[in-house]
């Protein structure tokens, strides 16, 4: 749980790619500031449960605008 | 023997303005283009600003017929070429004249109202001109037909170096005798739904505004616009009494082979290398460089890197700004952009400031003209430009010696 990604060899790409994964699955929305906060799968998985409790769903409301 | 190359027109479209002289004005005192995002576009991202074109009114260029051929990138393009030409007084020679362009992602807004149309509001057709409007030559073409161009004229696309390598690849061909006359630059229009939420997904955009070489600096802000530059022989330019508002001297290209997003520091500090020997330049002849300035924590760290290992003490003495704080990133125009801000500011002995800055960094330890632009004469200028692939391209120009 504490392996950071660096360790992990996660690059920054592999990152994005894994929020958007998360954000999908489980309906939240990862801000860019926390995002760049996390260093490990720990910090991970306790930001994503707290965004879970809290309730709070991402973007599943929004749809593009019709011109 | 190969030929020197002046640049002798300039022309822009930008968040600061639809022309040259508004760019320039905005450009000079450190003016901010970016803004909240218009309309349809507010709440619907983790960022809410850019630097769009506003007050843009395509009825003032072109007939309606033409608008419905000719995405907004285009537009820009057209519209930027025709007041370059018109600031060279130049009538392009039919056959000795080539049209070199850059677009990152060409007439996509055009592709993503199309999109909506069959996939959300499911109708059965769409625009009969959805394909020429969205393809990426489709300025580059509009141009050639208005100047009865007939000699090369083609796009590149790489990214954020897009327009460098256009106007590089012309200013050689021009160089070398192949043309006597080239129309170069870039144009892009990013404002497309689909597209901000594809930028939103990177997260590499400033959820405020965009702060190059400051310490609280949190990403880019997305630009669109065009600039086009006429590049001829000096001696012709001369020759025919043009204003001459730099010479373009050298242009070096490399890749990283490295990552398709994280930049390296050789790769751009070898395109500085080679862009100052192609034109015959050394470091202390440079005063000032236009930064590729992203805002971007890790492009701003890296080029200051790039530049400290190129220009050695030398880099301690010249003055470095990111005009992408004040028009914001314009992908495939980026380059052009930034081309006309680093001749405008040879020309106008005066560098042009990097705006939004609030805190020093120490990995960003350059002159980096904090909100404040200076009047100075430098002798050479240097234009970078990085792109995501690892692309790299600069441009060296140098003052007009007339």
């Amino acid at each position: 749980m504490e392996s950071t990604f660096q360790e992990l060899n996660i690059d920054s790409l592999d990152g994005i790619n894994i929020l958007f994964a998360l954000e999908s699955e489980f309906n939240v929305a990862i801000p860019d500031d926390a995002a760049k906060n996390l260093r490990t799968i720990g910090d991970l998985a306790r930001g994503l449960h707290m965004l879970i409790e809290s309730g709070e769903t991402g973007p599943a409301s929004f749809a593009p605008p019709v011109a | 023997m190969a030929r020197r190359v002046a640049v002798t027109g300039v022309g822009v479209v930008s968040a600061l303005g639809s022309d040259r002289e508004t760019f320039w004005e905005g450009v000079r005192s450190g003016r901010s283009g970016i803004r909240d995002l218009n309309g349809s576009l507010q709440g619907q991202f983790r960022f809410a600003r850019g630097a769009q074109v506003y007050g843009y009114d395509a009825s003032a260029h072109f007939d309606p017929k033409v608008t419905d051929i000719l995405d907004l990138f285009a537009q820009y393009a057209v519209v930027a070429a025709r007041e370059a030409v018109r600031d060279a007084g130049i009538a392009p020679p039919r056959e000795r004249t080539g049209i070199v362009t850059g677009s990152c992602v060409g007439g996509q807004t055009t592709e993503d109202a199309g999109f909506v149309e069959i996939y959300v509001e499911k109708k059965p057709r769409i625009n009969p001109f959805t394909i020429p409007r969205t393809m990426a030559n489709a300025g580059a073409s509009q141009i050639s037909v208005e100047l009865g161009v007939c000699g090369p004229v083609y796009t590149v696309s790489t990214a954020c170096a897009s327009a460098n390598h256009a106007i590089g690849q012309a200013f050689w061909m021009v160089r070398s005798g192949a043309l006597d006359c080239a129309v170069a630059g870039g144009s892009e229009a990013v404002f497309s739904f689909g597209f901000l939420k594809a930028w939103e997904a990177m997260r590499v955009v400033s959820p405020d505004t965009c702060r190059p070489f400051s310490k609280d600096r949190k990403g880019l802000i997305l630009g669109e616009g065009g600039a086009m530059l006429v590049l001829e022989p000096l001696e012709a330019a001369v020759a025919r009494g043009a204003h001459v508002y730099a010479e373009l001297a050298g242009f070096g290209m490399t890749s990283d082979a490295h990552h398709i997003t994280q930049p390296t520091m050789e790769g751009p500090a070898s395109a500085i290398r080679l862009a100052l020997a192609d034109g015959g330049l050394a470091p202390e002849q440079i005063g000032y460089v236009n930064a590729h300035g992203t805002g971007t924590l890790a492009n701003d760290a890296t080029e200051t890197r790039a530049i400290r290992h190129v220009l050695g003490a030398h880099a301690d003495r010249i003055a470095v700004s990111s005009t992408k704080s004040m028009v914001g990133h314009a992908l495939g125009a980026a380059g052009a952009i930034e081309a006309a801000a680093t001749v405008l500011a040879l020309d106008r002995r005066f560098l042009p400031p990097t705006a939004n800055f609030t805190t020093p960094d120490p990995e960003c330890d350059l002159d980096v003209l904090p909100n404040a632009g200076r009047a100075a004469e430098v002798e050479g200028a240097l234009s970078n430009a990085f792109a995501f692939g690892g692309l790299n391209a600069v441009l060296a120009f140098r003052r007009a010696r007339v």
